[in-house]
């Protein structure tokens, strides 16, 4: 079912300057297993856009980006620049990382020379031009401070100019802006698209990887959506609104939803996403990294919201204050418990989500607790191994062994540990972290 | 781990102790003593089997003691999150879940619990009042007190001078004493037992001082035919003209002469040269294999744990093996004795480079592959000031644990052969015969302040510049 998608070429877009095809990457588990992360990617970059490439956590966007730069080489498929394949980092494409990746024993300064000094570029030419890209980035009177006397924002500032100094074709962005806080991000964003606009910066295209859908849609010309567990390219939005956008504008918040929708379908989401259609009856099962509280409090959000019951995805992530990529762990949560469905970018609560809503701490750990036993396997199954058991009490491993049969060694342990915070919030079992064991709670049947 | 292999280093250096008064040297039951005995008879297969005792014992110890206790402080760690690298033991594991230790655990609270301890309630807490300004009788004390602090620290300090150079300080009416030395300078029991029967005065460390010669012979001036054979002994380090050197005033018997103090102040010179260039040979040679080995996880997951116990392994009882082959191909001591003081304590620079390199964050190396560092850029740039203080906590540690070999490798032997190198540690075994004597207190003092220096004004500062501008935070 995977898609290949080729943008059309728009108006205002150029030759092609990157291009992947029939990428795929697996990596090694320490088991020695292989573990596809990218499978099938797709996709061209051209002359005079910024793409965004959203996904999930989990989704390999990261690794994708790491493939077009050469930084990870690819295990099969290719990946051409400017029509030269590439097999490591080449001029021409720089990079800015989620966290700076300054060298802390360097000056600003020098942190923004080292690029040229690799180059060969000569002394009296490096500064010149370094001091510009300082300038231009907005670190004037920073020259002679190390990275750690700088804020996150100054930081990334510094990350920017490192990257902007050597006149790259192509900008590429891992999450730049997510370490940032709120004002911070959106104030860099906002300088970084004037420079773009305003053809400050020889850049002819730019590609960066964000979790964050709103950011995508500010900022990007096309977002491409991952799905998660393998990576596939699942959906090619155009996003043709003029700059600078405003976030209210009803066109935009229509993108941000067209978004969303695409992100929750099955496909994009994380529990369908595992290969074999029976997985939801399985122990194979994957779990996602939800915290009860959270999920209990996002049923709560869409229960006391005004459409009864109902809740719009991008609204609420707005009204919770979540990134959409800490939003949607919850929704698949709420959904595979039974308390929600979602559908078409909404989320709609069931009749047992309405009643979780309206009870007591105790009532909710009931229906918490009949819900986790009916809908995830891998709690009934600890249950019932404990209770088999003379003494009440198996080690954790012995459960984590089970589930490596099925996924990977990370995968397991997140779900097992998923797991366990839920069933230790609905009283099924106890847990002690120190000696790694599981038992049935003293009063337990 | 680090401290063991130096525990283990000197355990088998020092069960061997000779103990005043008796002919033969002491052993302590232990495998030490059987490493000394066995370096003494040279039986390789002696050795063969200590070492694999030795390898048998710290791998015990590790897995039984230490790992336990390492894993069982990771509770006590100020930890909100939960680490991802967690010390695992299964000796903890095993004892967390068996039935006796919890009922031991329970019997331990329960006796607690029984001894009746008073409670807040019927202790109340004391009264907080300002603080009263000192009585004037108050501040007498303090002075009283401070003048018995300083008034012993001075006798401490002419205690310990005059235990080293005598009464008169090493000068006679301002005049400089001469060096009184030990005339039977191998300590050999059959010169001593012959300078005995010719009525000179013999320590029980076999040491005869060339003062007491004098006295015996009234200046020099009276030798009997007796005396005249046993100074012309060759193993007998007597002047050839016995009057004019006693006609020279010299120091106590035993005491330290200044001519002394230079002389040892040279010899430390040589051993520092001989820790410095050999800190930096295996800097140079482990430096570049740390990194290789750090760069590569899966590699270090395999050999940290080999290097921990290469590191634990005592290196002395390889010691016989340079001996053996210095002695058969008459290699040049200075070359290949001297690295002997490095060979355990090499390992901590090798463990700490992996462990810098380990800690470099994965964005720093993919942002330096992006802009094109390589070669010695690569290394000066990135390499270099990130494994720099982990680096420095290697090198602090392997350069006081060559100070520590230096005084056992400096003098080797397997049976009969016996090599020196001419150096303070050689110095300090020398004179150490078994009793505490005031040449074993001058090189004790010489080597204490070498290090004290080499660390305040080497290490400390590289120290200080890690702490400062090479953190990665």
């Amino acid at each position: 079912m995977a898609t290949t998608l080729i943008p059309k070429t728009t108006a205002g877009v150029g030759k092609t300057i990157l291009s992947v095809r029939n990428l795929r990457k697996l990596f090694k588990t320490p088991e020695g297993n292989d573990l596809l992360v990218l499978d099938n990617i797709n996709l061209d970059l051209a002359e005079g856009e910024i793409v965004a490439l959203l996904g999930r956590s989990g989704s390999g966007k990261s690794t994708l980006l790491r493939c077009l730069i050469g930084l990870i080489s690819p295990s099969s498929g290719e990946v051409r620049y400017r029509n030269r394949p590439v097999t490591g980092p080449m001029p021409g494409m720089a990079m800015v990382f989620q966290s700076f990746a300054l060298f802390p024993w360097l000056t600003v300064l020098e942190n923004v020379e080292l690029g040229l000094e690799t180059m060969g570029v000569p002394e009296g030419e490096r500064r010149r031009r370094a001091l510009a890209a300082i300038d231009l980035i907005g670190l004037d009177g920073f020259e002679s401070a190390y990275p750690k006397e700088l804020s996150g924002g100054m930081r990334q500032r510094v990350g920017f100019a490192r990257a902007l100094v050597t006149n790259p074709d192509v900008l590429l962005m891992d999450e730049p802006f997510s370490a940032l806080d709120v004002l911070t991000a959106e104030n860099l964003r906002t300088e970084l698209l004037d420079l773009w606009e305003a053809r400050r910066i020889p850049t002819q295209a730019i590609l960066m990887v964000t979790h964050n859908i709103e950011e995508a849609v500010l900022m990007a010309d096309r977002v491409l959506i991952l799905s998660s567990n393998p990576g596939r390219i699942i959906s090619n939005e155009q996003i043709d609104l003029p700059r600078p956008r405003d976030r209210n504008d009803p066109a935009f918040l229509a993108r941000v939803e067209t978004i969303y929708r695409a992100m929750t379908t099955p496909a994009a989401a994380f529990v369908g996403a595992v290969g074999v259609e029976s997985d939801r009856t399985s122990l194979g099962m994957r779990l996602p990294e939800a915290e009860v509280a959270q999920i209990i409090g996002l049923i709560e959000q869409v229960e006391a919201g005004s459409e009864q019951g109902r809740g719009d995805l991008p609204e609420l992530a707005a009204g919770m204050q979540l990134d959409a990529d800490d939003l949607f762990p919850l929704i698949d949560a709420a959904e595979l418990l039974g308390f929600a469905q979602t559908r078409e970018g909404d989320i709609n609560l069931l009749p047992e989500g309405v009643k979780l809503a309206r009870s007591d701490i105790q009532e909710r750990k009931v229906i918490f607790a009949e819900h986790l036993m009916n809908r995830v396997p891998l709690v009934a199954h600890i249950r019932r191994v404990l209770s088999t058991r003379p003494d009440h009490r198996a080690p954790r491993e012995r459960f984590l062994t089970e589930l490596e049969d099925f996924m990977g060694a990370e995968e397991a342990a997140s779900t097992l540990d998923t797991a366990i915070e839920w069933g230790r919030y609905a009283e099924l079992f106890e847990y002690d972290a120190r000696e790694g064991r599981l038992r049935l709670p003293e009063n337990g049947v | 781990m680090m401290s063991v292999s130096g525990g283990w280093f000197f355990v088998v250096a020092s069960e061997v102790i000779s103990v005043v008064g008796r002919d033969n040297d002491q052993y302590l039951p232990g495998v030490g003593s059987y490493v000394g005995l066995a370096i003494e008879q040279a039986d390789v297969a002696a050795m063969v089997y200590a070492g694999l005792t030795l390898l048998i014992i710290i791998l015990i110890y590790d897995q039984l003691i230490f790992r336990p206790i390492v894993a069982w402080s990771e509770k006590f760690k100020f930890e909100q999150s939960e680490a991802q690298e967690v010390a695992q033991s299964w000796m903890l594991r095993l004892l967390q879940r068996s039935g006796i230790a919890s009922s031991l655990g329970a019997l331990g609270t329960a006796i607690r619990q029984s001894i009746p301890v008073r409670s807040a309630g019927d202790h109340p807490g004391p009264r907080v009042e300002p603080q009263p300004s000192p009585r004037p009788i108050d501040r007498a004390i303090d002075r009283i007190w401070y003048a018995l602090v300083i008034a012993a620290a001075l006798w401490a300090v002419w205690f310990l001078a005059t235990y080293m150079f005598g009464l008169g300080l090493g000068f006679d009416n301002g005049r400089v004493l001469a060096a009184n030395p030990n005339v039977n300078a191998d300590l050999n029991p059959e010169i001593a037992r012959r300078f005995a029967a010719v009525g000179v005065t013999v320590n029980p460390d076999q040491t005869v001082w060339l003062s007491d010669v004098c006295a015996a012979t009234a200046g020099g001036t009276r030798v009997s035919a007796e005396m005249a054979e046993v100074l012309r002994d060759e193993r007998v380090g007597a002047p050839g003209d016995l009057a004019a050197a006693c006609a020279t005033p010299m120091v106590p018997a035993g005491k330290v002469a200044w001519s002394e103090v230079l002389e040892c102040l040279w010899l430390g010179l040589l051993t520092t040269m001989r820790v410095v260039i050999w800190i930096g040979i295996s800097t140079l040679v482990w430096t570049p294999i740390g990194v290789w080995i750090g760069l590569r996880p899966r590699v270090a997951q395999f050999v940290q744990p080999l290097a921990q116990f290469a590191a634990a392994f005592p290196a002395n009882l390889l010691f016989p093996i340079a001996v053996v082959l210095i002695a058969t191909y008459a290699l040049p001591q200075n070359l290949f004795q001297a690295p002997l003081m490095i060979l355990g304590a090499q390992w901590y620079i090798l463990f700490n480079v992996i462990a810098g390199t380990i800690s470099i964050p994965n964005d720093l190396k993919e942002a330096a592959r992006v802009l094109g560092l390589r070669g010695w850029a690569w290394w000066r740039k990135l390499i270099i000031p990130a494994i720099f203080p982990a680096f420095v906590t290697g090198g602090i540690t392997a350069s006081g644990g060559s100070w520590n070999a230096s005084i056992v490798s400096e003098v080797v032997s397997w049976g009969a052969t016996t090599l020196t190198l001419t150096g303070l540690g050689a110095y300090i075994a020398y004179w150490s015969t078994g009793e505490f004597n005031p040449h074993v207190g001058l090189g004790m003092l010489v080597m204490g302040m070498l290090v004290l220096a080499f660390n305040r004004l080497f290490w400390r500062r590289l120290y200080a510049l890690a702490e400062t501008r090479f953190r990665l935070d």
